[in-house]
């Protein structure tokens, strides 16, 4: 499993799709479906979202995820960063935000490399750069 | 030679591009300001600023909004410390409500590219935060961040600065030549 990281609007899907050289059809966006609707696409984009789902459900999202594991020994996980601002004004965001922050930090240490991005660059903080 | 200088509030990321610049020293020295006039206070601040630059030999140009415009003003070959993008953008999108943004903002900064030897620009991690929820803050967003991947290209160093301490993404080489 890969994961990418990096904030809002940093271009991290295009340096997915070039990087492994993927089309549309690899892309799975689980903002968009639960994760029930998953058929195995190579990317999984908005990964932070799978963790609302969860939550709204009282499942744990790390249990949730651990169970998902086997099945994305080749999956390119691609989430956000979002603990980098302020503290949020609602209990639920704070939840959400917290949540979400143990999450990524349990899909960087189950995956085989982490790419952060920044402004459409790539730096490799987990595994070597040719892997 | 083309430097984008990126990091949080704080970080130390205007001081590295000041520093940066002077490396990269030539006539003339522009500081390109983004910061717009709202009021008093903003003039007294700016004129400060101004005197404070002028002390270390910057020539001071306000550019708060149309910087491809006021790039035909600019004597070429020499090098320009542009602070910041996030004002740039912001100025654009909510003061001279400009249809894209992000792309004015392009086109101003490799306007002032094309003419300058050096460009050193300075710009914000915003993005990195649990998302706004109303469109106009999620489209600056999205904005910046597209003007920063599109500067990132015409870069030859990318840096991010976290707590004063540089983080090369591009032109490692180059930055510690510079630095040197």
């Amino acid at each position: 499993m890969r994961l990418i990281i990096g904030g809002y609007a940093q271009g991290r899907l295009a340096y997915v799709m070039e990087r492994y050289s993927l089309t549309e059809e690899d892309v799975w966006d689980a903002a968009k479906e639960p994760i029930s609707k998953w058929k195995s696409q190579r990317v999984i984009y908005h990964a932070e979202s799978l963790v609302s789902g969860w939550l709204s459900e009282g499942v744990n999202p790390c249990e949730a995820c651990g169970e998902l594991l086997p099945q994305w020994k080749d999956t390119i996980l691609i989430t956000q960063e979002v603990g980098c601002g302020l503290v949020p004004v609602t209990a639920k965001q704070r939840e959400w935000r917290e949540a979400v922050g143990r999450f990524n930090t349990y899909l960087a240490a189950n995956a085989q490399t982490v790419d952060r991005i920044c402004c459409g660059l790539s730096m490799r903080i987990k595994g070597k750069a040719e892997e | 030679m083309t430097i984008l200088v990126t990091g949080g509030s704080g970080s130390g990321k205007s001081l590295l591009a000041e520093q940066l610049s002077f490396k990269l020293k030539r006539d003339p020295f522009y500081y390109l300001a983004t910061m717009q006039v709202w009021d008093e206070e903003c003039k007294r601040r700016i004129a400060r600023h101004r005197k404070q630059r002028a002390g270390k030999g910057f020539q001071t140009v306000e550019t708060p909004t149309g910087l491809k415009e006021a790039a035909t003003d600019l004597k070429p070959g020499g090098t320009a410390l542009l602070d910041c993008i996030s004002n740039l953008t912001a100025n654009e999108q909510f003061e001279a409500k400009v249809y894209d943004p992000a792309q004015t903002v392009i086109d101003g900064v490799l306007a002032v590219q094309e003419r300058m030897a050096n460009l050193v620009i300075v710009t914000n991690e915003v993005c990195s935060d649990i998302l706004p929820t109303d469109e106009q803050t999620l489209a600056y967003l999205r904005y910046i961040g597209a003007v920063n991947c599109e500067l990132a290209k015409a870069a030859d160093v990318v840096v991010e600065v976290c707590s004063g301490v540089p983080i090369i993404w591009k032109g490692e080489k180059l930055y510690y030549e510079i630095m040197a």
